[in-house]
């Protein structure tokens, strides 16, 4: 708290202090927060800061990203930018790696199950289907017979007919609920692998990057941020 | 994961009813025991007479080809008449107008078939 604290006063003081002084711009692609350090000393969290002429020495400070150096030289003119380009850091690159390998083992373990369950239950809508279609013609035959609506089949060849049909529905109730059981079944191995396979493995830790700075602590998230090359950050 | 567990759930709710067999027992059976096999339809009446029509409910007695006819007996119980007439499904009652007190009609009816007479049930008229 008390650090927070100093910090905020470190950049407010600053901000204020620099105001009359030529404007000088950092570029750099970023999503996040970021910090720029002046002469090892003068702290900024903007990357538009006034500074009196001269020369100076930058550092730019990104979570997750490689530590930008620079030598300027400030000019009174209207505008000093100073482009630079990121790279992500070995670190941060490094937990990338790790976090793919996690999800690709995963996807590997997992896949059988995943794909038995949606044969499953692909064969199983097939099977409703089937299923709700033969429902339906054997309800309206029924309901015909036994209200004895307007039909000129002869009573026996109705009753053939109606078993006949039957029997098929009865066929397809006994598929449709044997997939039902073994996709329930496969459904549940898919469960139990799934939270054994978090238990074995533990995905990356986010990296816990100091900033060099002022010793705050960032986590670096792997959400790219809509200008494709920065990062967001969360704390 | 999520999305398959909810698919199965789903499919589990709208499962595959159980459709029962046709309640089918042969009309013409001296055992036939139901279900009834015809329903009130409608009346009107005359100066003299009262008409009572009927409906015949069973798939199999307007769809066969042996020879029957349908009797009835007043109050459940005495001798048998028949209709007056049967067109299509419908079955039409005549009785005097005097006969009917209280507004009050009772009829059973039976089917007189190859093996007798049989599936006789008691109806009472509701008006």
């Amino acid at each position: 708290m008390y650090k927070t604290v100093l910090i905020i006063i470190f950049f407010s003081v600053n901000s204020f202090a620099q105001q009359g002084g030529i404007k000088t711009v950092f570029d750099f692609p970023n999503g996040g927060d970021y910090e720029i350090r002046i002469n090892t000393t003068e702290l900024y969290d903007t990357n538009v800061i006034y500074l009196a002429e001269g020369e100076y020495f930058v550092e730019i400070w990104n979570p997750g990203l490689e530590l930008i150096t620079d030598s300027i030289f400030i000019r009174p003119k209207n505008d000093n930018i100073f482009r630079y380009p990121v790279k992500v850091s070995p670190q941060y690159g490094m937990y990338k790696l790790e976090v793919k390998k996690f999800k690709r083992e995963k996807r590997n373990s997992m896949a059988p199950f995943l794909v038995a369950d949606l044969v499953g239950i692909s064969a199983l809508s097939i099977q409703y289907f089937k299923g709700w279609k033969a429902g339906k013609e054997l309800s309206i035959l029924k309901n015909t017979h036994d209200n004895n609506l307007g039909s000129y089949i002869p009573h026996l060849e109705y009753i053939e007919n109606y078993n006949i049909l039957h029997n098929s529905y009865k066929r397809i109730r006994l598929v449709y609920y044997s997939i039902l059981g073994l996709t329930a079944l496969s459904t549940s191995f898919t469960i139990y692998k799934n939270f054994r396979f978090k238990k074995r493995n533990k995905f990356p830790e986010n990296p816990s990057l100091t900033s060099p700075f002022t010793n705050k602590t960032f986590d670096v998230s792997l959400n790219v941020s809509p200008i494709g090359t920065g990062l967001i950050l969360t704390f | 994961m999520r999305i398959i567990v909810l698919i199965l759930a789903t499919t589990l709710i709208g499962c595959l009813k159980q459709i029962e067999t046709l309640n089918e027992e042969d009309i013409f059976s001296k055992e036939y025991s139901g279900p009834i096999w015809f329903e009130q339809s409608s009346e009107y009446s005359t100066d003299t007479y009262r008409f009572f029509r009927y409906r015949i409910r069973n798939y199999q007695l307007s769809h066969t080809n042996l020879t029957y006819s349908i009797i009835f007996q007043r109050d459940c119980e005495g001798p048998y008449d028949v209709p007056m007439s049967l067109v299509g499904n419908i079955f039409k009652i005549k009785v005097y107008k005097a006969s009917v007190v209280d507004e009050s009609f009772k009829i059973s009816l039976s089917i007189d078939g190859p093996n007798g007479i049989g599936a006789t049930f008691c109806h009472d008229w509701e008006f």
